[in-house]
């Protein structure tokens, strides 16, 4: 959005300079397939030796765009003769100078070719071609088209002059970049003003368990902002889509709650699905405290401790309780057992056991059902018991070993002092 | 004097002799019962191992898969369609479930979140953020013989 204002300065002037293009896409016979043969062409020549940094770094970037390595010149986007040694004639109209293209003719330009399967075919084979028609039915798309022009287009997310491959670390639109791209307009609040959108998203998401995951994990399979919105469609996700939205990532928390009693009541009443306990952009990682009654339960936007649900809430709240707890006492003795040189690798494996079971009865909670939540919780809390029975067991073991070494030690020194007696005498 | 020395020397000496056979006893069981000890099977599994047999071979049919217990942590064996063995970590790299083989999928999958992984640990799909940890495998006769890489 607004670095297309930042992009026409350098894109006007180098157009006012290069003169060298023909119509690329104007006019058949210079398309994007000449270029190839002559890529930057005078264009580069004249504009690397240019002091002015407007005209000269758009040729420096250039260099290193993506659309160089398959022979694209500047002639693709901007028309002009490359091969031309006469800056006017190079940018002249008979070649089909075009100078810089508006924001508005921007998505139908990088369209000429990414939505042009049989071109896209020879240089990238595995590239989508459907950008164009999932950007037309963005919001930014329909804006574009009415004539918005501060609207993001391509070149707001992807730069221009520069451009690397979406998959490249450096990219603009790479998986761990893709926030602060979208915040450059989105966090905005003067810029967002006129659309009523609120700017606050990409401070909250950079507090979510997501974010951390992409960012201090580093796992790319965590969601950013065009996960859920859509890069070339971006649009909001409305209420009946967003646990849609969740469920790609999240499908068994999915369908347990689309099987639970809350799926359909919240369909009824027209409520979101995930969003209503989790949150939108700041979804922390979720805790056993989200389930029950007690102060910050999400429970407690709908339930109260008097009707059927809240007093099930509590329940599964107290199982939940009673297997974590056992659970971290289990960890514990059987850590400070293994502290002390014990083996305590049967110990091991029914914690092992006594995890899953918990993280089996926490995905249960999304189906809201006691009963099933308390099948996994009892089986973990009678794994945990194992290991403790175990760690006490280990415990008796180094009471005894303790003991007999200090027995031993006893006779040890009474054998010495009595030999000596005995020598003495 | 001597008549009452004489009498006292032999008691003591006595005395002396007993606790010093006493205390000598128990210097020889302090050390005969770890031995004792050593020699008897312990209740406890014993230390981690870097290798362990994980199945038999003529168990495990093509487009199977079996989970085997390594050290304090379950592993699983599987066998591909096409019958090579391989043998990765079986605790999911998600929330440490212990994965299965699906063999409907042709996938290692965690039954906790709905993790995928491929026939070489990787993950494929779900929230697994990492590969399984592979093990080497060594066939003889019909045991496979599990073993940790490095």
């Amino acid at each position: 959005m607004t670095q297309q204002g930042r992009f026409h300065l350098p894109i006007a002037l180098l157009t006012a300079c290069v003169a060298v293009a023909a119509p690329a896409l104007a006019s058949p016979q210079k398309g994007p397939a000449q270029a190839a043969t002559t890529p930057g062409g005078t264009c580069l020549t004249c504009h690397l030796q240019l002091d002015e940094p407007a005209l000269k770094n758009p040729a420096v970037g250039f260099q290193h765009d993506v659309h160089d390595r398959p022979g694209l010149g500047c002639v693709a986007c901007h028309g002009g003769d490359p091969t031309a040694d006469d800056p006017e004639d190079a940018m002249s109209a008979k070649h089909g100078f075009k100078g810089a293209p508006n924001p508005g003719e921007i998505p139908r330009l990088c369209g000429s070719c990414h939505a042009n399967e049989v071109l896209i075919r020879k240089f990238a084979p595995n590239l989508p071609t459907d950008q164009l028609s999932q950007y037309l039915t963005s919001v930014h798309g329909k804006l574009n088209s009415k004539g918005d022009t501060k609207v993001a287009t391509c070149i707001s997310c992807h730069g221009v002059h520069g451009i690397y491959a979406a998959n490249d670390p450096r990219s603009s639109v790479y998986p761990t970049r893709v926030v602060d791209t979208c915040a450059k307009c989105h966090a905005d609040a003067k810029l967002m003003a006129p659309y009523g959108i609120p700017t606050d998203q990409v401070a909250e998401y950079k507090k979510s368990v997501h974010f951390k995951a992409l960012t201090d994990q580093n796992d790319l399979s965590a969601p950013t902002c065009n996960d859920c919105h859509g890069s070339h469609g971006a649009t909001p996700p409305g209420v009946s889509s967003i646990s849609n939205v969740c469920g790609t990532c999240h499908p068994q928390n999915m369908d347990l709650f689309q099987k639970s009693p809350h799926g359909k009541a919240f369909a009824d009443l027209g409520m979101g699905a995930c969003e209503a306990c989790h949150g939108h952009h700041d979804i922390a990682k979720p805790t056993d405290d989200l389930v029950g009654l007690q102060k910050g339960a999400a429970c407690l936007q709908c339930h109260d401790s008097g009707d059927p649900g809240g007093e099930a809430a509590i329940a599964i709240r107290t199982a939940l309780e009673l297997a974590t707890d056992t659970d971290s006492r289990a960890t514990q003795e059987v850590a400070e057992a293994q502290r002390k040189g014990m083996l305590m690798e049967d110990a091991d494996i029914e914690l092992q056991t006594a995890h899953e079971e918990i993280v089996k009865a926490r995905l249960q909670v999304h189906l809201a059902a006691l009963a099933t939540v308390n099948e996994h919780t009892s089986k973990s809390v009678t794994a945990a018991k194992k290991a403790l029975e175990l760690a006490a067991a280990a415990r008796h073991e180094i009471h005894v070993r303790r003991t007999g070494l200090s027995i031993a030690f006893v006779f040890i020194v009474f054998a010495i002092i009595l030999l000596v007696i005995k020598i003495r005498g | 004097m001597n008549h009452e020395s004489g009498g006292v020397r032999p008691t003591r000496r006595r005395i002396i002799d007993w606790l010093l056979g006493t205390a000598v006893g128990g210097v020889i069981a302090s050390i005969v019962y770890p031995v004792l000890r050593y020699v008897l099977p312990p209740k406890v599994a014993e230390a981690q191992t870097n290798s362990v047999m994980a199945g038999k071979l003529s168990q495990l049919p093509p487009n199977s898969g079996h989970i085997f217990r390594f050290g304090s942590k379950p592993g699983i064996v599987i066998r591909t369609p096409t019958g090579d063995v391989r043998a990765f970590s079986a605790v999911c790299t998600h929330l440490q479930c212990t994965v299965q083989y699906r063999s409907d999928l042709e996938q290692i999958w965690c039954a906790c979140h709905n993790g995928h992984y491929n026939l070489n640990g990787i993950n494929v799909s779900g929230p697994p953020p990492r590969p399984l940890t592979k093990y080497k495998v060594a066939i003889k006769g019909d045991d496979i013989w599990v073993s940790r890489e490095g």
